[in-house]
């Protein structure tokens, strides 16, 4: 049937990344800096009015944070409706790229679920939804994609993979932060340029290597 | 949007049953292209039945003229497309009214995620005759009438037997389209063994369409609306035949087709038949046609396994192997026609192994290999729902991770006044029948596997 389910590859900025998750010897804090060269492109790539959508949805979503007591009779189809409203007219206007538009719209979701399980939401609503939108986009465009198509190397342990991928997940958070901080300072994403970079450590005859990948 | 914004522009001739003149503008090339369409919807006249209605006729209009935009345009932009339609219909007033015309672009949006604009006139070509025939009502018309898609489709045969034998008083009539001719016989031919074993209680009534000379440039093989035409060509069938109803038969798990990872967004995962899907169409069919008009899933809380379970437990055995379920456009040697490998035969595969029966399927690849990425992925979110069912709270786990289960729980209940915390529990209560039976898949697997 034509109408079959896709697949996405992993782009060609992702997959230098991938190679070295897959190698696994270096460290998480590392490759969490290089996680941000591919992320900030995606980002770029996506365009303006994807950034410009995500913070006319999170005006959507004051009374949400002001009110948490109200939420248990809260209509939800509201969000949905005004999401889909929104995303419709960016269409229309803008033709936005699709994929960037579609990470957007699920963000939106995840913050809304968010305050539907009755989690309170401190921080502006802009970057807690931003924060959402890039984390997303790392998670959709690398890291779902890393353990999908590990069997281009038979030899992979696909639990090592995934347990890199955890341990890289709290520094993508931080960095994810310095990212969301620029986007909202600048009201687009910047040039893509490192954070912070630790140079990649060479592997001499003297080191312990039963230590290599650890997070020290 | 002004006209010169558009990226193509159809413009269609009233469409009949021989080649109708289509042409095509391809704004940013400057290009103009013709080619023409056809329906062959005489079957509806068939059996004495009354004339079509034109709300039907213009129901079939709007349908191929949505799949001819989907399949003939080239998609290579990352970004949505704007189609203008130029459509003459005959029911020009009901279509341009705007809450009709609003909701047909939202559900276009919905299912292909691009701009639909159309320009309708008013349609003053001759009718087709499937209009103009003289009105010779069916005398022997049965009372209990269930309108179904068929699609030959593993889903669609298990569906309709289940119906069958549950409801033994009812007819079913199964309404068969599409543009490829070797679709069309294996529908016929599944029907007519069907009419064997339930004799007199089925009417294959098949509605096919056709493309000549179409622009030679590469087709869009990634048709979004395709479930969407279906549902138009059945429902003004359904509505021919004085029904307010259409059935389609899909499981669950396929209805709703969650994302596998992750890496699937938006629609990388079709909405053929999705609950919400259907619900908007029946809300754009209900103002169509100017009274309640529902598509109807019946299994949308049903597993695959569990609606092919009637066939195997009476005389439908061997009927499975005939039926398709295959994703992949592809014709193989020896009549060979399913690869055995894609998210559908897999989910097919997983069926009947949960089920315990000998798949006597010819498919392309009898192996599994559990690298290939559809099984991994859907592995994979087997093992995450798995886990998020075991959680303290599994809706809250389960919709945390898939925000569309709380969209349809929201949308059902809102519109069919169906308890909310009751359809939690079911649809819970699907996705763990799901995961059990994918135990019974992985153990055959490794049983496979061993034994190779």
């Amino acid at each position: 049937m034509p109408d079959a389910d896709k697949f996405g590859k992993l782009s060609r900025r992702w997959s230098r990344m991938a190679k070295k998750v897959y190698e696994g010897h270096f460290d998480s804090a590392s490759l969490a800096d290089d996680a941000m060269n591919p992320l900030r492109k995606d980002i770029e790539n996506y365009g303006p009015a994807v950034l410009s959508f995500l913070k006319e949805a999170s005006f959507q979503l004051k009374d949400l944070q002001r009110n948490p007591l109200f939420l248990r009779n809260h209509d939800w189809n509201e969000e949905d409706r005004f999401i889909h409203n929104l995303a419709s007219s960016y269409n229309w206007r803008y033709r936005p790229n699709i994929q960037g538009m579609n990470i957007a719209i699920s963000a939106y979701k995840s913050l809304v679920c968010s305050f539907r399980n009755g989690e309170f939401i401190v921080k502006d609503l802009h970057e807690a939804l931003l924060h959402y939108f890039v984390r997303e986009i790392y998670d959709s465009n690398f890291a779902a994609k890393v353990i999908l198509f590990a069997e281009n190397n038979p030899d992979m342990d696909l639990n090592a993979i995934n347990q890199k991928l955890n341990e890289m997940s709290i520094f993508i958070d931080d960095n994810i932060n310095a990212i969301v901080s620029q986007i909202v300072r600048k009201g687009r994403m910047g040039r893509a340029r490192r954070i912070h970079s630790v140079p990649p450590k060479a592997i001499s005859i003297n080191d312990d290597v039963l230590s290599l990948g650890s997070n020290k | 949007m002004k006209a010169h914004e558009f990226d193509y522009t159809f413009s269609f001739e009233p469409i009949q049953n021989q080649s109708t003149q289509v042409t095509l503008f391809t704004h940013l090339k400057d290009k103009r292209d013709l080619f023409t369409v056809s329906i062959n919807d005489r079957a509806l006249s068939i059996n004495g039945l009354s004339t079509v209605p034109s709300l039907s006729a213009d129901l079939l209009d709007l349908s191929i003229a949505i799949h001819a935009v989907d399949r003939l345009i080239k998609r290579r932009t990352e970004t949505p497309l704007g189609f203008r339609i130029e459509l003459p219909v005959r029911n020009y007033e009901v279509f341009t009214r705007s809450d009709v015309y609003d909701l047909l672009t939202e559900i276009l949006e919905w299912y292909t995620g691009d701009c639909w604009h159309f320009e309708f006139s008013k349609r003053e070509a001759l009718r087709r005759e499937i209009e103009i025939q003289s009105q010779l009502p069916w005398i022997n018309l049965p009372k209990e009438i269930e309108v179904a898609l068929w699609s030959g489709g593993l889903d669609s045969l298990s569906g309709l037997y289940t119906q069958l034998l549950n409801n033994p008083e009812n007819h079913h009539f199964l309404i068969g389209t599409g543009s490829n001719s070797s679709v069309h016989k294996k529908q016929k031919k599944i029907a007519d063994l069907i009419e064997q074993t339930f004799p007199n209680r089925t009417f294959l009534i098949q509605v096919p369409y056709h493309w000549q000379n179409t622009p030679s440039r590469q087709k869009n093989f990634n048709q979004r609306s395709r479930g969407l035409v279906f549902i138009l060509i059945g429902a003004a069938s359904a509505y021919h035949l004085g029904c307010h109803s259409l059935f389609i038969y899909e499981n669950g798990i396929g209805a709703i087709n969650l994302p596998y990872t992750k890496a699937q967004v938006g629609l990388d995962q079709a909405k053929s038949v999705h609950p919400l899907s259907l619900l908007h169409v029946s809300e754009f069919l209900s103002r169509v046609l100017n009274s309640h008009f529902q598509v109807n899933n019946p299994f949308w809380l049903w597993t695959k396994a569990q609606m092919v379970e009637s066939m195997v437990k009476t005389n439908g055995y061997d009927l499975i192997s005939l039926s398709s379920s295959c994703d992949r456009v592809h014709r193989l040697d020896k009549g060979i026609t399913q690869c055995g490998v894609c998210t559908s035969c897999l989910l097919r595969r997983q069926s009947l192994s949960a089920l315990g029966v000998n798949d006597l399927t010819d498919y392309d690849d009898k192996r599994i290999d559990k690298n290939n990425p559809p099984i991994r992925a859907m592995q994979y979110q087997v093992n995450r729902i798995r886990n998020l069912l075991l959680q303290p709270d599994p809706w809250v786990s389960l919709s945390r991770d898939y925000h569309e289960l709380d969209e349809i729980v929201d949308q059902i209940s809102l519109q069919t006044k169906q308890e909310a915390a009751q359809l939690r529990i079911r649809i819970i209560k699907l996705y763990s029948n799901y995961v059990d039976e994918w135990q019974l898949f992985e153990e055959n697997i490794e049983r496979m596997q061993q034994a190779s």
